[in-house]
């Protein structure tokens, strides 16, 4: 062993890690400097208090993993050291930093390497959050090889371009780096190919309510935020979670950013990649932090989570108000911004959000030989949701209870796939008009290019003119018709908006003042 | 001392406005002019008489806040008390006067008094609209059109300004034009509920009249409802129930009107409606099944017209001028339709159309008024273009 290699008293290993912020990793240096003087070992660097602790955890790990430290004065700064640094992610990289720095590994085997993992005090190396963005991150670098705990090796090789190594413990990493050990690289086939995860939810189970699954295609297509309202036992939360499976397929890119988001928040230990449009749908107990996204350690909240998927909120209005209003700004920009002392997070949140709500406390008006609540009573249920937030929704549809008679009946009804197709169909209509812009879908267009995309037919115009008056339309609400309508339109494969169009669109309205009780 | 009939009446009006202040209970009312004989000797009767009373009418539970506002009531200047009611546009009725409505006159639990704002019906035949508060759109919907039609023939409608059957009939014979009268259980120049604003001013401005046994100011309680049903009962020459549960006020209201020997109505439902069972049940028992407002308008005596009011040929040239240019498809989903409002998913699989289509000509014949969209699913025939 060569204590001097750098000279008598300047021993220094240099070992690359990452620091996630937001979904987007950030190269982070853990340098370990051994000098003489009194024994100590201590760690610099704008650190949090679970990041300072690797001191101890990475001591007693080398210890026990039987690399003896000699007396000496050990320093480690993760560097730059502006950024601060949160999490666990980085025992690993001080433990091989000390052990470069005491000539434990050479200097050469290190390069271009990434490490990533918590240690145990046995030595044994736990999984982290954030390993598929500090992969992408190393991909970019042109890193050669990546050490990752072992449950998060499927999701670091699923970057590709270098080696992924899943290890169990600190002595594997060092024999691996020493060339003694059989440890070989992970390595698995990453198909993109959409996995059949929605078999199990899938539309041909629903019998009848076709008025209802045509109302779900237009949003699916057009990726149109919904509300439905129904009396209990409709089937909403039915047809709410049979939503991804017509979404279009993922490509390679999306799966890989919504990936990330759910590594971020350590959801992707031991998975694949996710390679289905998610459906999250948290119970209305949730917190704000919970469902925005930040906490004490920032991370991503359910709306990030349903990125690119289904946000669906079912009891609507017994979230808490402050709980969704919060949801108003994230809607319009898809993406949430989480403000911290010391940073400011991006997370995306571009899920199209599915709301359910029963008409009344009891769920059961209009029908009144079931529904007992007075007037106020319903006013002030449906008051719960202010107008700002009801109009968030480009579509609004009122679900009809199953009768006994649509179960018993067999009709061959419309599978997801079928439906998909139509989608996706739909989709690469708006990908190819909006190529040049930086939105994707019709709900996306903002106000000022309405007049630009949707072109109206000479009768529709009249159609939506005539509606306007009568209905005593809203602007804003006579854009969302607008482009739900150039929706319907892209499923009919119509580059023009007909009037039947504009009339299908009309009927998906906001409710009536009216009904929502003012 | 001499005094002009106007001079007797302004007193007793005052009197009358004072004894009504005491804000008690009706029987306790009773009570007090048993032992005082007129409310004029309760006014003026010295503490210890109405020590001497309330010790005897124990059996009342006159309270002790009660007592105080008695006794505050009696202190204060009768006559100037009742120049602000005057002042606030609220008119008087007691027994004595000539335009105490006579049909409620005749019947023996008669209010002695009450305050109005607007105007009285007078000679002209009424009928009561009543029903249920929770109904559904049909019951509404029915109130709606027979008070419209009984307003254009001139009739007046009385119900109660609550919710659904009632404010429906209102604003049914506001559509008509006709003048329409509420009687409230609260002081006549509170509007409970308070949504109903528009159509109590409206009632007003449209030569209509709010009716009520309590002094200006207040504020409703339970027990006042009940009461006011007599009044609307006592007023009217018949009453119509448009939907009702078999215990509900509405029933309380058509037994106060079997009592006055007053014309039943009853609009019948289905069976299994537990919103109809009360109308079925007042059918069964003998009240007149009715389906339009000729049922009730034969009765009265009044002009019914034998053919068509030019309205309705209106409306009839405007269904035929629609025909001719509706589509397949929309006259398809018109012909589905109904009165009483059918969710768009029963009318997908009755008509058998693409989702599509049938969205699409929902909207059109909306937009031509044929059809009426409630929440946000149901349709059903708008009243402006009857078959």
């Amino acid at each position: 062993m060569n204590l001097f290699r750098k000279g008598k008293d300047c021993m220094l290993g240099k070992v690359y890690s990452a620091a996630v912020l937001g979904i987007e990793a950030e190269l982070i240096t853990a340098e370990a400097d051994v000098k003489d003087g009194l024994p100590c070992f201590s760690m610099v660097g704008a650190l949090a208090c679970e990041t300072r602790e690797a001191r101890e955890r990475v001591r007693i790990a080398l210890e026990n993993s039987g690399y003896r430290l000699p007396v000496k004065r050990i320093t480690v700064n993760l560097s730059p050291a502006d950024i601060r640094k949160e999490g666990t992610a980085f025992d690993l990289s001080v433990a091989i930093a000390v052990l470069t720095a005491f000539g434990y590994i050479s200097e050469q085997s290190i390069e271009k390497s990434m490490f990533l993992g918590e240690l145990c005090l046995d030595g044994s190396v736990n999984p982290v959050p954030g390993v598929l963005p500090s992969a992408c991150l190393a991909k970019e670098e042109g890193f050669l090889q990546m050490f990752v705990p072992e449950e998060n090796a499927m999701e670091a090789s699923a970057v590709g371009g270098f080696f992924v190594y899943g290890v169990k413990s600190l002595r594997e990493v060092v024999e691996v780096l020493n060339g003694n050990g059989d440890i070989l690289p992970y390595h698995e086939e990453v198909t993109p190919e959409r996995e059949e995860v929605s078999k199990t939810y899938d539309f041909s189970e629903v019998q009848g309510q076709r008025m209802a699954k045509r109302a779900l295609e237009i949003a699916a297509a057009g990726r149109h935020n919904v509300l439905m309202i129904g009396p209990p036992g409709t089937g909403k939360t039915m047809l709410a979670k049979r939503i991804p499976g017509i979404l279009p397929t993922l490509n390679f890119e999306e799966s890989l950013e919504i990936s990330k988001i759910y590594s971020v928040a350590g959801r992707l230990a031991g998975k694949r990649l996710i390679t289905e449009p998610p459906f999250q749908a948290p119970h209305h107990t949730v917190t704000q932090s919970a469902l925005a996204g930040g906490g004490r350690r920032a991370m991503p909240g359910m709306i990030s989570l349903a990125h690119k998927g289904v946000l669906f909120l079912d009891e609507f209005p017994e979230f808490r108000r402050e709980t969704i209003e919060i949801l108003r700004q994230p809607l319009e920009e898809r993406k949430i911004t989480v403000a911290r002392f010391d940073a400011t997070y991006e997370y995306p949140a571009g899920g199209m959000l599915v709301a359910a709500m029963n008409p009344c406390g009891c769920g059961f008006y209009p029908d009144r030989s079931r529904c007992n609540c007075s007037v106020t009573q319903i006013k002030r249920y449906l008051g719960k949701i202010s107008r700002p937030l009801l109009e968030r929704f480009d579509m609004c549809m009122e679900v009809l209870p199953v009768s006994f008679r649509d179960l018993k009946k067999e009709t061959r009804e419309e599978s997801s796939a079928e439906i998909r197709k139509r989608v996706e169909a739909a989709r690469k209509r708006q990908e190819e008009r909006y190529k040049d812009t930086t939105f994707f879908c019709n709900s996306e267009v903002p106000g000022g290019e309405v007049k630009k995309y949707c072109v109206l037919s000479e009768e529709a115009r009249g159609r939506i003119e005539e509606a306007y008056e009568r209905l005593s339309l809203s602007a804003r609400s006579y854009h969302r018709i607008l482009k739900t309508a150039r929706t319907i339109a892209d499923l009919a494969g119509s580059e023009e908006i007909e009037e039947t169009h504009v009339a299908e669109a009309l009927m998906y309205r906001e409710p009536d003042r009216k009904y929502w009780g003012e | 001392m001499e005094k002009t009939f106007e001079e007797h009446l302004r007193k007793q009006h005052s009197i009358w406005h004072a004894f009504a202040s005491f804000c008690i209970t009706p029987k306790q009312q009773d009570a007090v002019l048993t032992y005082f004989d007129t409310p004029e000797n309760a006014l003026t009767a010295k503490d210890d008489e109405w020590e001497d009373f309330f010790r005897l009418a124990e059996q009342f539970e006159f309270k002790e806040t009660e007592k105080a506002a008695i006794r505050q009531v009696r202190e204060r200047d009768h006559e100037r008390a009742y120049a602000e009611v005057e002042a606030q546009g609220i008119g008087f009725v007691t027994m004595e006067d000539v335009n105490y409505p006579e049909k409620l006159r005749k019947t023996f639990s008669a209010p002695r008094y009450f305050y109005y704002k607007g105007s009285l019906p007078g000679e002209r035949p009424v009928v009561a609209i009543i029903g249920a508060r929770k109904c559904s759109h049909y019951g509404s919907e029915i109130a709606w059109r027979i008070a419209r039609e009984l307003a254009t023939q001139g009739i007046g409608v009385v119900s109660g300004l609550a919710y659904g059957v009632d404010k429906a009939a209102h604003d049914g014979a506001l559509a008509g034009g006709g003048p329409t009268y509420a009687v409230l259980g609260c002081g006549p120049d509170v509007c409970y509920p308070k949504g109903h604003k528009e159509t109590y001013d409206r009632i007003v401005a449209t030569g209509g009249g709010i009716i009520s046994e309590y002094p200006p100011g207040t504020q409703p309680l339970s027990w006042f409802f009940p009461q006011r049903n007599r009044i609307i009962a006592g007023l009217s020459d018949g009453i119509l129930v448009t939907e009702a549960r078999k215990k509900s006020g509405t029933l309380i209201t058509v037994s106060f009107g079997l009592e006055y020997g007053k014309n039943i109505y009853a609009v019948p439902g289905r069976v299994d409606d537990v919103l109809s069972e009360g109308c079925n049940y007042l059918i069964k028992e003998g009240a007149k099944s009715t389906v339009s407002a000729a049922d009730i308008l034969e009765d009265i005596n009044a002009v019914l017209p034998g053919k068509k009011s030019k309205n309705n040929v209106q409306k009839c040239r405007n269904y035929e001028f629609l025909k001719n240019i509706l589509a397949t498809n929309e006259k398809m989903v018109y012909a589905n339709l109904r009165l009483k409002p059918k969710h768009i998913e029963e009318i997908q699989e009755e008509t058998g159309l693409a989702p599509e289509n049938l969205s699409a000509a929902l909207e059109i014949l909306s937009s031509y008024g044929c059809i009426k969209r409630y929440g946000q699913a149901y349709y059903a025939l708008s009243d402006e273009t009857n078959r």
